[in-house]
């Protein structure tokens, strides 16, 4: 099997090829940062099958930040047949310092010059051929937005021919490379960079004298004077085959640099995206929430029939415990995911979130922190998990940590369910379309503690963890890019909604089970889980909260999905007594059990607020290899939310 | 005129003519095109008037202050 590997600069659409290669729906961003894992796939051209690997975007492979490592060491390795090097046909200056570089590594490459149909508008001259003379490999035009150029590349994979490029570098380069050349065993201008920075990769096979040679020269070129070279002869290139007319500016961009030039405008509209974009989930998923709830219990009687032949006591768990769960967690989760997800991706594909970060930056960096957190924010916003792992974005390792800290803060996608139907039972009298507005304007003022709570808490922990660093905030701001509405809801469906709710069933059947066997076995005439809610029913009161409550939160550890379930199981003994069918039952369930508006508040502040559930745990474990970390992340929220708990019930 | 990058307001347009950043950063700036001799525009600044995004050769991109202050244009 053949492989073939994408490299290029960030944002130019390599995930999008990859997508289009493979048919896999990878999901894409407008921003720089998207894909921070090298992905792999496979794929069949004229009858062979390939693998394809998407590394993630790099503007050099001489530098030492970590996406750079990545490339730059699969780069030199070698592992692949073909290289794909993707450039932005619309700044095409930037992208020919990383064809050169790759170039200089290996032959083996097809230079894809993509965005075409953009370049096309903004009347960019391209001389295809010449540049394909000049570079010494094949080079195509395509656009992943109009699937054009897809045929010539699959072509192009069997039978392509290059020869090796001969870059001129300034006098100073040329002459280590004079030098080292010969030495190595395979002579390679991009492996000879790399002995710069690693010297220990080369050193056993040199002499002494050479090794001080080779020092000599390490302190004598720095890696500016080698992008610089390239650069120049870069710009040689360019001149025989890039042109562009005075650049003009889109109706559109012009249009967004107005709203986010404007000091009120730009939070203005940030706060009103966020509050259009809950509350069309919250308006629009009422209907199939109880649609789906009625399904699933004219469901019910069915199975009961079903599986007459076991003893009723295994029917029960099973019906009463699993199943009930389930078809809780699938009705309140399914349609607000259904519609959160796809709306937020059109945002994150148009080009919004880098604006997020920029508008962000200044109250992040007095906390010690910069603005790429809000990113890693937003993602969090779906899965903690996932913004755990994109807090890969941060530049430097104590903004990682912070990052990956405070992701908790903001509620994700299993939670703000609970969230929503308990402002639904609570706060708001119905839910009409001013209901869902009210609902809207809460859950906005819930995510914006949040949001406080993170700059709080990464403030006090950046005081703590000294180092004092400045590394530079230098962020891409994509053009605006309309999104292909239909792939991109479908994409949304198709890759988060089904995989988050896949992990909550089956968290929640065997969760359910579990929770009414320990509701039913007795022990001295009092079940466990009676005997579990004494122990917690003495701590409860100091935070306003009962027994239930508090037991509900720590075996919901492994899906937050299956809290209020849980809670429902408990306060119904097992689910035997009640039948749990529509909001107002729920309602009536938790008034029996003396809840009040103050509790339902504690609630919320609990569910904003308590230790991520096992999966994000087992990421922070995995991303930050230190299991210090990991408790410190489950420690932090937990105490900040009971301490929150133990205020207001202060005050109340 | 030769001025500091931070003092370019909104839409005006300078030529880079000296750059006082470090190795690490001097690398990062140059990936986005902050070269010498490149044009580059003020597009806006944020409400706290840092971050400020500008813009060279059509790509946009953001820069805090501090690290605008190390950059001179030629006016």
């Amino acid at each position: 099997m053949k492989r073939v590997c994408l490299i290029g600069n960030p944002n130019v659409g390599k995930s999008s090829l990859f997508n289009l290669l493979t048919k896999k729906n990878q999901h894409t961003g407008n921003w720089t940062g998207k894909t921070v894992e090298n992905e792999y796939a496979h794929f069949w051209a004229n009858n062979e099958l390939w693998e394809i690997v998407d590394l993630p975007g790099t503007y050099s492979l001489i530098g030492e930040s970590k996406e750079e490592c990545i490339a730059s060491n699969f780069v030199l390795e070698n592992h692949y047949d073909v290289a794909f090097i993707v450039a932005d046909a619309t700044n095409l200056e930037r992208s020919m310092n990383l064809i050169l570089e790759v170039l200089d590594a290996t032959k083996n490459c097809i230079v894809i010059l993509n965005l075409m149909d953009e370049a096309k508008k903004e009347q960019i001259e391209i001389d295809t051929e010449q540049l394909s003379t000049l570079l010494k490999v094949p080079v195509i035009e395509t656009s992943m937005k109009e699937e054009t150029g897809m045929n010539e590349l699959f072509t192009l994979l069997n039978n392509f021919s290059s020869s090796p490029i001969t870059i001129s570098h300034s006098p100073k380069i040329t002459h280590y490379l004079d030098w080292i050349l010969p030495k190595m065993k395979e002579a390679n201008t991009a492996l000879a960079f790399r002995y710069l920075r690693e010297p220990n990769l080369i050193l056993h096979e040199l002499e002494e004298k050479e090794k001080t040679i080779l020092k000599f020269y390490q302190h004598y070129i720095t890696q500016t004077e080698i992008l610089e070279s390239y650069h120049e002869f870069g710009k040689s290139i360019l001149r025989e085959t890039y042109s562009r007319k005075k650049y003009q500016e889109k109706k559109e961009d012009k249009f967004w640099n107005h709203v986010f030039g404007n000091r009120f405008l730009s939070f203005f509209t940030l706060f009103l995206l966020l509050f259009v974009l809950l509350f069309l989930t919250i308006y629009l998923s009422n209907i199939p929430s109880e649609f789906l709830f009625q399904i699933f219990q004219k469901l019910e009687p069915f199975l009961q029939n079903l599986f007459f032949f076991l003893p009723s006591s295994v029917k029960n768990t099973f019906i009463y415990g699993g199943y009930r769960t389930l078809y809780w967690v699938v009705s309140v989760m399914l349609p607000p995911m259904m519609i959160f997800f796809p709306l937020f991706s059109l945002l994150e594909d148009y080009g919004l979130l880098p604006r997020i970060a920029f508008q962000l930056d200044y109250p992040f960096s007095k906390c010690g922190s910069c603005g790429k957190q809000s990113l890693t924010m937003c993602m969090g916003l779906g899965c903690n998990a996932v913004g755990v792992t994109g807090a890969r974005i941060m530049e430097s390792k104590k903004m990682r940590l912070l990052a990956i800290l405070t992701n908790v803060f903001m509620p994700c996608n299993g939670r703000f369910p609970a969230m929503i139907s308990m402002i639904g039972m609570f706060f708001v009298k119905n839910h009409s379309f001013l209901g869902s507005i009210y609902s809207a304007f809460i859950l906005v003022c819930i995510i914006l503690f949040g949001i406080f709570l993170t700059f709080f808490v990464t403030y006090i922990l950046s005081k703590c963890i000294y180092k004092k660093e400045n590394p530079m905030f230098l962020l891409e701001m994509p053009s605006f890019r309309r999104p292909k509405i239909w792939q991109t809801i479908k994409n949304a469906w198709k890759e988060k909604a089904f995989h988050v709710l896949k992990r909550a069933m089956i968290v929640s059947f065997p969760a359910g089970i579990f929770i009414y066997l320990i509701a039913n076995i007795m022990i001295n005439g009092s079940s466990i889980f009676e005997i579990l809610i004494t122990i917690f029913n003495f701590w409860g009161p100091f935070f306003g909260v009962d027994g239930v409550i508090l037991l509900a939160f720590l075996l919901g550890l492994p899906a937050n999905e299956i809290v209020i379930p849980i809670l429902l199981l408990g306060y119904t003994r097992g689910g035997m007594l009640v039948e749990y069918s529509s909001v107002a039952s729920i309602k009536a369930i938790l008034l029996q059990n003396h809840w009040t508006i103050s509790t339902a508040i504690s609630f919320l502040i609990l569910s904003l607020c308590h230790f991520p559930c096992a999966t994000t745990l087992l990421t922070i474990k995995k991303e930050t290899n230190s299991l210090f970390y990991t408790v410190l992340a489950f420690l932090i929220p937990t105490f900040l939310g009971l301490f929150l708990c133990f205020l207001f019930h202060l005050w109340v | 005129m030769e001025k500091k990058l931070s003092l370019l307001k909104p839409q005006e347009t300078g030529k880079i003519s000296k750059i006082f950043l470090e190795e690490p950063k001097y690398l990062k700036g140059f990936s986005l095109g902050i070269i010498k001799n490149n044009q580059i525009k003020c597009m806006y600044q944020s409400p706290f008037q840092s971050p400020i995004c500008y813009k060279i050769n059509g790509c946009m991109f953001s820069l805090r202050k501090e690290d605008a202050d190390d950059i001179l244009v030629e006016v």
